[in-house]
């Protein structure tokens, strides 16, 4: 059976002029600066468009709070230790789910790539498990774990798994075999190849994986908040607001924080992957 | 006879970048005729790709003119083709090498005739066997050989050539040369090749135009009286062969930028053959 | 000589199916053995499965009511919900794509959508689009938008310039372009944002049939559970699974389909 691998497309940023070869070398700096200008032009347009869908009531339900409203709303949450400690559950759990995939798929992945028979044996059921959705899970999660963080990350690390096992198996499939053969050329023990070729060969795959798994981790933390109902967690806290009359501007606050928390993580992912895989993207535009 | 079937006319271009403007051409005036094979060479970084470019209408130069068949040009025209020189950039790995030859006559030309002049072009380059193939399951140099079929459905007046072997080895490229020659006698084509090397710009034209490195400028019109048909040993060994080269070989060693000619001086063409051309 | 009988893909495929059935079985005995109540037999499981949705006996079409309650809307807010996010997805990937100015004035905000885990915005679109289909969709709408258009949008803008310049000197309209060069090109890109879009969609028609729902696989599985219905449970459980294989597949096939050049194309050129 082929493993097809859940692969990101690359990051592409915004600056690079394509006309000809010559623009390139001088005009970096000035687009950077208007993309950065248009960026914001862009971001105040959106908001000032929502403040006026808001305030003339052009919503079917006017229910909507407006931008500034929002936006004033967000700062006062980041100063709310309640609405923080909903927060800090969301992502501690996301991560602990995380991590125990990580610890799991990381050794299980080099085995069943650096061993041919490993790879027959557990392919097929492999093949079988990943494609089952992790949130259906949660029910029977609940009955054994309960509604806490126990429940709610192993709900994550079962979601975070594969991508990340098939990842190390294809980047240890990928694996340069010249470099492969150079190392033992030089007199290499196998364990020395595979400690000082095979695992470096695999970082960069195994970063896109956890590129792919952090998003995928917080969504199925706030995902099994809810289905799991369980009482802490950003997920939990929005659903609460939700019920209370006037309950939408914090849940509209709450949405924008969770936005900004996500492009936070992928920042940090986006940096790990710029100083740990530069060297496997250098190919990539 | 001499038919002019493009003429270019005082071309200028600028590239505007961070440190100012940089000229690459710098009114650069030529001519071909109907039927003529012309090849350009000169330095790298000469501006031979933007002055293709220019000509194919890709792109729109700062001043100056370009005409087909007597028709100012201004976008892509009618009765042109090119072969770029990254032929695995050029073919579309998803169609078969029929789908890719046929690709510029969808919806132009009806399904009948359109079948007829894929089969027709690839026989004219040798492989009509291998139409079911996917581009990338052959050779370079018969990748190559597809761009060219393709260049030949299109039944150009003119075909434009851009370093169209400076990828592939040496014996497919001899082979590719006498290919573009047999193809240009069966078609009775216009050919513009734009080449580095000298000794294939030699042995292919009619005339050979070398230019000077940027801000470029044609520095020599040299035509080359060698016998047709041309034949890679013998045509080699040709005495008109060998000077003919050492004389363009001289001229493009010596190219220097155009604003560096002081106004006197004249612009070196030391050849027998080359007529120097006039600022 | 073992390695030799490995690399065989047939042997391959017996052996990992035979290391897949002695699991179940394992399963089968150990439940059967043990008796524990949160996992019972697989076999029990899917006659309870049977019983449930297809034992509505041939001359009545085999299918049950509870099979029109409990599986045909999750699917039809699940295929509706993606295909409009694929629909609009790959329409604006390919926009900002090929106009840069527009990707420079909203790509902040695109990495914001983006980067917002989909399910918060459930209690939102419950108070903004009520309890209805509607909002169902649409919750698995914006979630699964994003990974379709930024593979799109980068896709796009991965395609060679010098297809474009083949298109252009073939004197191709735009619309011959867009659709014979640019979308085949980046069409590899494009099916991986759906994969990954599909895979989000079921996570959020699961989480929005929770709230203010009455049918759907979502209401079957949290209604079997807080009742206690354990066989129940696992069946919608293994419907779920079995909705994941069928969009897994369904996708594969398309892939097959459309992609079959791309596969051998990596094959030659890595």
């Amino acid at each position: 059976m082929v493993m097809t691998v859940e692969q990101k497309a690359p990051e592409t940023s915004s600056q690079q002029p394509r006309t000809g070869a010559l623009t390139k070398a001088g005009a970096g700096k000035r687009t950077k600066g208007r993309t950065a200008l248009f960026g914001a032009l862009g971001t105040l347009g959106f908001l000032v468009l929502w403040e006026i869908v808001v305030v003339f009531g052009l919503l079917p339900r006017n229910n909507l709070p407006g931008a500034s409203e929002t936006l004033i709303r967000s700062v006062g949450l980041l100063a709310d230790p309640v609405f923080l400690g909903h927060v800090g559950s969301t992502v501690a759990v996301s991560f602990l789910g995380l991590g125990i995939a990580f610890v799991i798929a990381v050794p299980l992945g080099l085995l069943l790539g650096i061993s041919n028979a490993a790879f027959a044996l557990a392919s097929t059921v492999v093949e079988l498990l990943r494609p089952l959705p992790p949130i259906a899970f949660v029910p029977l999660a609940v009955l054994i774990a309960g509604q806490g963080t126990e429940m709610k990350a192993a709900i994550v690390a079962l979601g975070c798994v594969w991508p990340l096992l098939t990842n190390v198996i294809h980047g240890v499939h990928e694996t340069d075999s010249v470099a492969k053969s150079t190392g033992r050329s030089f007199g290499w023990s196998r364990s020395t190849v595979i400690r000082r070729v095979v695992w470096p060969s695999a970082v960069p795959a195994l970063i896109t994986g956890v590129r792919i798994t952090v998003s995928i981790s917080l969504i199925l933390c706030v995902g099994a908040e809810y289905i799991g109902g369980s009482t802490q967690g950003l997920g939990s806290w929005l659903l609460q607001q939700s019920m209370q009359p006037q309950g939408m501007q914090a849940v509209t606050a709450g949405v924008v924080i969770a936005g900004v928390l996500g492009v936070l993580v992928n920042a940090i992912v986006a940096g790990l992957d710029r100083r740990y895989a530069a060297w496997a993207r250098r190919g990539e535009k | 006879m001499t038919e002019a079937l493009l003429v270019v006319d005082g071309l200028r271009h600028v590239y505007q970048t961070e440190e100012g403007e940089h000229v690459v051409l710098d009114g650069l005036s030529l001519t071909v005729n109907r039927g003529e094979f012309v090849s350009i060479v000169g330095p790298s970084g000469c501006g031979k790709t933007t002055l293709l470019r220019a000509l194919s209408g890709l792109l729109k130069p700062t001043s100056g003119t370009v005409s087909l068949a007597g028709e100012a040009i201004n976008g892509v025209p009618k009765g042109l083709a090119m072969v770029f020189q990254d032929y695995r950039g050029s073919l579309f790995p998803w169609r078969k090498v029929g789908a890719n030859v046929e690709f510029p006559l969808l919806g132009r030309v009806g399904a009948e005739e359109r079948r007829n002049r894929v089969r027709e072009s690839l026989e004219a380059v040798g492989l009509e066997n291998f139409a079911g193939r996917y581009p990338w399951q052959l050779s370079g140099g018969m990748q190559q050989r597809v761009a060219i079929a393709r260049a030949i459905a299109m039944r150009p007046q003119l075909m434009l050539m851009d370093e169209p072997f400076a990828s592939v080895d040496a014996q497919t490229r001899s082979d590719l040369e006498d290919l573009v020659l047999r193809v240009r006698e069966l078609y009775d084509m216009t050919i513009l090749f734009v080449t580095h090397d000298v000794d294939e710009s030699v042995y292919l034209s009619d005339r050979v135009l070398s230019l000077s490195k940027s801000p470029t400028v044609l520095t020599a019109d040299t035509a080359v009286p060698l016998p047709v048909p041309r034949d890679q040993i013998r045509s080699r060994e040709n005495p008109v062969f060998v000077s003919t080269r050492s004389e363009i070989a001289q001229l493009i060693r010596r190219a220097k930028p155009a604003g560096l000619y002081g106004p006197g001086e004249a612009i070196p063409t030391t050849s027998n053959f080359a007529v120097p051309v006039l600022r | 000589m073992r390695r030799m009988k490995l690399t065989s893909p047939g042997v391959r495929a017996a052996l990992g199916w035979a290391v897949a059935v002695v699991l179940i079985l394992a399963w089968q005995l150990a439940a059967v053995t043990g008796e524990s109540l949160f996992f019972p037999p697989p076999t029990e499981i899917l006659a309870a499965g049977y019983q449930l949705w297809f034992s509505a006996g041939l001359e009545n079409g085999v299918l049950t009511d509870a099979f029109h309650v409990d599986v045909v809307p999750s699917l039809e807010r699940l295929v509706i919900g993606v295909l409009i996010a694929v629909a609009v997805g790959v329409s604006l990937g390919v926009l900002l794509g090929r106009v840069r100015v527009v990707a420079q004035f909203v790509e902040p905000l695109l990495h914001f959508m983006r980067a917002l885990p989909g399910p918060v915005l459930l209690p939102m679109a419950l108070v903004l689009l009520g309890t209805g289909n509607e909002m169902r969709i649409a919750l698995i709408t914006f979630g699964a938008i994003w990974p379709v258009l930024f593979n799109t949008y980068s896709a796009v803008r991965q395609v060679p310039e010098s297809y474009l310049d083949t298109a252009t000197v073939s004197r191709r309209t735009s619309a011959s372009t867009l659709f014979r060069v640019i979308l085949p090109s980046a069409s590899a890109g494009i099916f991986a944002g759906i994969r990954t879009a599909t895979g989000l969609g079921i996570i959020l028609l699961v989480a929005s049939e929770l709230v203010a729902s009455s049918d759907g696989i979502g209401f079957g599985l949290m209604q079997s559970q807080r009742s206690f219905q354990f066989l129940e449970m696992w069946a919608f459980i293994v419907a779920l699974s079995i909705l994941g294989y069928i969009t897994t597949l369904l996708l594969s096939a398309l892939e097959r389909l459309f992609l079959r050049w791309h596969h051998l194309y990596k094959a030659v050129v890595a």
